[in-house]
């Protein structure tokens, strides 16, 4: 039912040459360089000094438009509970001081990391 | 916005696969594990710290915390976990897997005695103690036999005998395997897990073990999901490489099975799973069973309370694309729910077997195996640097291989020919030191 209407929402907006994210829209987003400063401010103030404690480390790698990029570093790297922290920790963190943040994205090799999984991989 | 609480202890692999189906259902998600999350105070509500060891105190403090953010699903995200995650569902008044059941599907033992006195086609077994005289023992048991212990996972310490000096050698080995697991004095660190003394779920008692009939015939495992004891089957995979030991590492998966899905095949597959797990009375939630097909008939090694482990549930994808964690917590959430279909296409899986002791270096190979025709990712799980312990004392793949193709043969061709292009470097300890016998 709903993806009906979604999907003919998308395809009558296909067929208009409208971009599909309007100009109001991304003014309303702040620059890249507002964004880095801001949520490297929720890293320096916030999650450094609590993951610190754990032997980890949260990077700003970059932002491009709204995207952010981060990487997990310390113990985080490869942590089978990185997810969580990123997600519920970081990602929550970062959105609630920095409103006009997008996609915050985990750019971690975590397959290099020391302690990846090390649980008994019961199939 | 209903709120579900994902029971995810700091060790499993399901981590990723349920974090992200939690929150891509815009629902309200909490996270509790058995330590403490270095951002819990950032987001109180989402990170919580649970003794997952003590199921009832674990229990009143999810009481504590509902009363201010009501939940409304629990979802242990695998087999570590069920006792508590029923506890807790007991206590919040949630439909779920008794506790007593839960229980019964942790422990191959009672397992075992709840399969024999509801008729369940399984093995004939004995259980014995590390204490009785293992010669003596010998003597009582009937060979081939399997001797396997209460509750480890993943096969480790699972090992065939076919004669009284295997027999002796493989109590041997499981004797200090479980010294080891259950943190005794003395015992060496070989299994490759960080600290495996400090996993949750494991009982305390390391003095007995379960002797069994070898059962002959071909492999299948069954996923599959219970609302109100009604088993829907989710998927049954063929494990088209022999498990005749004498350990028994997994390696390729496929679906949809080859079998025939007339009675005597497919059909009395799932009954027989289905009356397993009423044996052990589990009633809710998402089930793993690994059945023999034997001369006889299907015949249930195991059926837990949990999904497909490892990664291997990538392989899998319900209606217009739903991953497996997605479709369990939507059960959890709302009993009316049903499991949307698999969708067609052969999957498979190949985990790739740690082949010998030693210190992991580096894999060549990677690109080339990722480029087989069907391959549709390579994931190396083994970090450099780590030591490698294989069966029966270790309990971990090196990775995993997934395929997706137009058949299951294909399927099964693209994970062998992408394995084969794997090359993994590891360091062998010099001979002297060897303790990794892959003899019985
Ligand atoms: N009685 C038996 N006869 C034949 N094979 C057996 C028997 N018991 C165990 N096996 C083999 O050993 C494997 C592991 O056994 P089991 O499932 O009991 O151990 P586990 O450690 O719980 O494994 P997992 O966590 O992967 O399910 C089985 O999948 C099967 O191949």
């Amino acid at each position: 039912m709903i993806g009906k209407t979604i999907g003919a929402s998308i395809r009558a907006h296909l067929s208009t040459d409208d971009p599909a994210v309007s100009d109001a829209a991304w003014e309303s987003v702040p620059s890249s360089d507002e964004l880095r400063e801001q949520v490297q401010h929720v890293l320096d103030t916030d999650i450094n000094p609590s993951v610190a404690a754990h032997g980890g480390v949260v990077r700003l790698i970059d932002v491009k438009d709204n995207q952010v990029f981060i990487q997990m570093g310390g113990g985080y790297q490869g942590c089978g509970q990185a997810d969580v922290t990123l997600k519920f920790g970081v990602e929550n963190s970062i959105r609630a001081a920095v409103p006009g943040v997008g996609v915050i994205l985990d750019v971690t090799d975590h397959a290099s990391g020391r302690n990846p999984y090390f649980t008994p991989s019961t199939k | 916005m209903p709120r579900v609480l994902l029971l995810l202890p700091t060790t499993t692999y399901r981590t990723e696969a349920f974090v992200a189906a939690a929150s891509g259902l815009g629902v309200d998600v909490t996270v509790a594990s058995e330590q403490p999350n270095a951002l819990a105070r950032l987001n109180p509500t989402a990170l919580l710290t649970l003794d997952f060891n003590d199921p009832q105190k674990a229990a009143q403090r999810v009481v504590e915390f509902s009363a201010t953010h009501p939940i409304d699903a629990v979802v242990p995200v695998d087999s570590q976990v069920v006792v508590v995650g029923a506890a807790i569902s007991a206590a919040l008044g949630l439909r779920h897997n008794s506790v007593t059941s839960a229980t019964a599907a942790q422990d191959k033992h009672h397992m075992r005695q709840q399969f024999k006195l509801a008729g369940v086609p399984s093995p004939k077994f004995t259980l014995c103690s590390l204490q009785e005289d293992r010669a003596a023992l010998g003597h009582r048991v009937d060979f081939p036999c399997v001797v396997k212990p209460l509750s480890l996972a993943a096969s480790q310490g699972v090992i065939r005998a076919d004669d009284q000096g295997q027999f002796i050698r493989a109590v041997n080995r499981l004797d200090a395997i479980l010294k080891r697991e259950h943190g005794m004095p003395g015992a060496t660190e070989t299994s490759g897990n960080a600290s495996a003394s400090s996993q949750v779920g494991l009982p305390t008692s390391s003095e007995e073990f379960l002797v069994e009939q070898f059962v002959d015939g071909p492999e299948v495992a069954l996923e599959g999901m219970l609302t109100r004891g009604e088993l829907s089957v989710l998927a049954l995979f063929d494990k088209p490489d022999p498990l005749d030991g004498p350990f028994f590492e997994e390696t390729i998966y496929v679906t949809p099975s080859r079998l025939p899905t007339e009675t005597r095949g497919q059909i009395q597959i799932a009954r027989c799973a289905e009356q397993a797990a009423r044996a052990l009375g589990l009633t809710e939630g998402p089930v793993h069973a690994e059945l023999r097909l034997a001369k006889d008939g299907p015949t249930v090694i195991e059926v837990n309370a949990r999904s497909i482990g490892g990664l291997c549930s990538r392989t899998l994808r319900f209606g217009t694309g739903m991953s497996l964690e997605e479709l369990i917590i939507r059960c959890a959430l709302d009993g009316e729910f049903e499991p949307p279909e698999r969708q067609c296409q052969a999957t498979g899986v190949m985990m790739i077997p740690t082949a010998c002791a030693g210190r992991f270096i580096e894999v060549h190979g990677l690109d080339e195996a990722r480029a087989v025709s069907g391959v549709e990712g390579v994931t190396i799980s083994a970090h450099p640097g780590q030591q490698l312990v294989p069966l029966p004392e270790g309990s971990r793949y090196l990775g995993f291989i997934f395929a997706q193709a137009d058949s299951p043969e294909s399927v099964e061709t693209a994970l062998r020919e992408s394995y084969a292009r794997l090359e993994f470097k590891i360091e062998t300890p010099p001979l002297s030191q060897t303790t990794f016998d892959r003899t019985p």
